[in-house]
């Protein structure tokens, strides 16, 4: 990987015939950056994905992915060594969004998700309901990404990045709780909400679309 | 989450979550395989929930970064680090 001060528009913003002194504090520094650039910089792609299903638009996912690398960088100081860097980023990146993307979204804000009224819960409490026919869960793994983007996509925030750091990622419980600031506890009830939001839609999806198969309408319990 | 009664499919199929999340209690998780291996309702459910989680990976493996978005991130560290650089540069210049 070509160092930062190799890159034209770089160079183009150095001053010409800087002082040797400045010149030399200027290749010290560059050591820090090509160490973050070997070490975070690999974790754009999995990031911009993250950031893809927070803002569920590329333009705002790619400002948030610049301005988390570039906060990133400013503190990669603090960044201890030897512990999990890309929870350190998801951490910095699922603050970012929290305080400043949630407020300018492009699209309204959603229901507060601890306080998920209990109506939109009531059907799915996990595994006691819409019970599935076996061929409604084979037909699960028919349904194509976008329709799983879509079903993601509409679930509360909260649920939908805790969800995402769980199944995507596959960051433990601990580890979520320290990205996005809370308890054990809540990233616990926000999965097992989430989740059950996820299969009761997709499952619906499955059914409607006759997924399953020849339907057998009264085997449904 | 500690099972309270091993026949109990509330009680196994509450604690699954963790399993799945590979976070499962100590002894749960001998209870559980035990559990889903006898009950074919609950491993069932299980098989769903499962399910549930590999779409939700698979959809989410794709797309990669544009190759633009790497550059921008380059050039604005750069000029972040330039900007740093040149702050105790004397006055007058």
């Amino acid at each position: 990987m070509a160092p930062l001060l190799d890159d034209p528009v770089v160079a183009s913003l150095l001053p010409t015939g800087l002082p040797s002194i400045a010149m030399e504090t200027v290749m010290d520094e560059d050591t820090d950056a090509e160490r973050f650039e070997r070490d975070a910089l690999p974790y754009l792609d999995q990031l911009y994905r993250g950031a893809l299903r927070m803002t569920r638009n590329p333009a705002d996912a790619e400002d948030l992915v610049q301005e988390t690398f570039v906060k990133a960088f400013a503190k990669f100081d603090s960044f201890t060594e030897g512990t999990n860097l890309k929870a350190w980023l998801y951490r910095i990146m699922t603050n970012t969004f929290i305080t400043s993307y949630r407020k300018r979204q492009r699209q309204p804000l959603q229901t507060p998700t601890d306080e998920l009224a209990d109506w939109q819960l009531a059907q799915t409490t996990p595994f006691t309901t819409g019970e599935m026919r076996s061929a409604e869960s084979e037909a699960l793994d028919r349904i194509t990404d976008d329709v799983v983007i879509d079903a993601l996509s509409a679930i509360p925030e909260d649920f939908r990045i805790a969800v995402y750091l769980a199944d995507v990622e596959g960051f433990s419980y601990k580890e979520i709780a320290d990205i996005m600031g809370t308890p054990v506890g809540t990233v616990m009830s926000r999965l097992h909400r989430g989740r059950s939001l996820l299969r009761t839609s997709l499952a619906d999806y499955a059914a409607e679309r006759g997924f399953a198969g020849a339907p057998e309408a009264g085997d449904r319990s | 989450m500690t099972i309270s009664d091993p026949r109990d499919c509330r009680a196994v199929l509450a604690a699954v979550h963790d399993y799945l999340d590979g976070e499962a209690e100590e002894g749960s998780r001998e209870i559980i395989v035990a559990h889903l291996q006898a009950c074919p309702g609950c491993a069932h459910r299980v098989r769903i929930e499962q399910s549930v989680r590999a779409l939700i990976q698979r959809s989410c493996s794709r797309p990669v970064a544009p190759p633009s978005l790497r550059s921008r991130i380059i050039t604005a560290i750069s000029i972040s680090q330039v900007t740093v650089t040149r702050r105790p540069r004397p006055e007058g210049e």
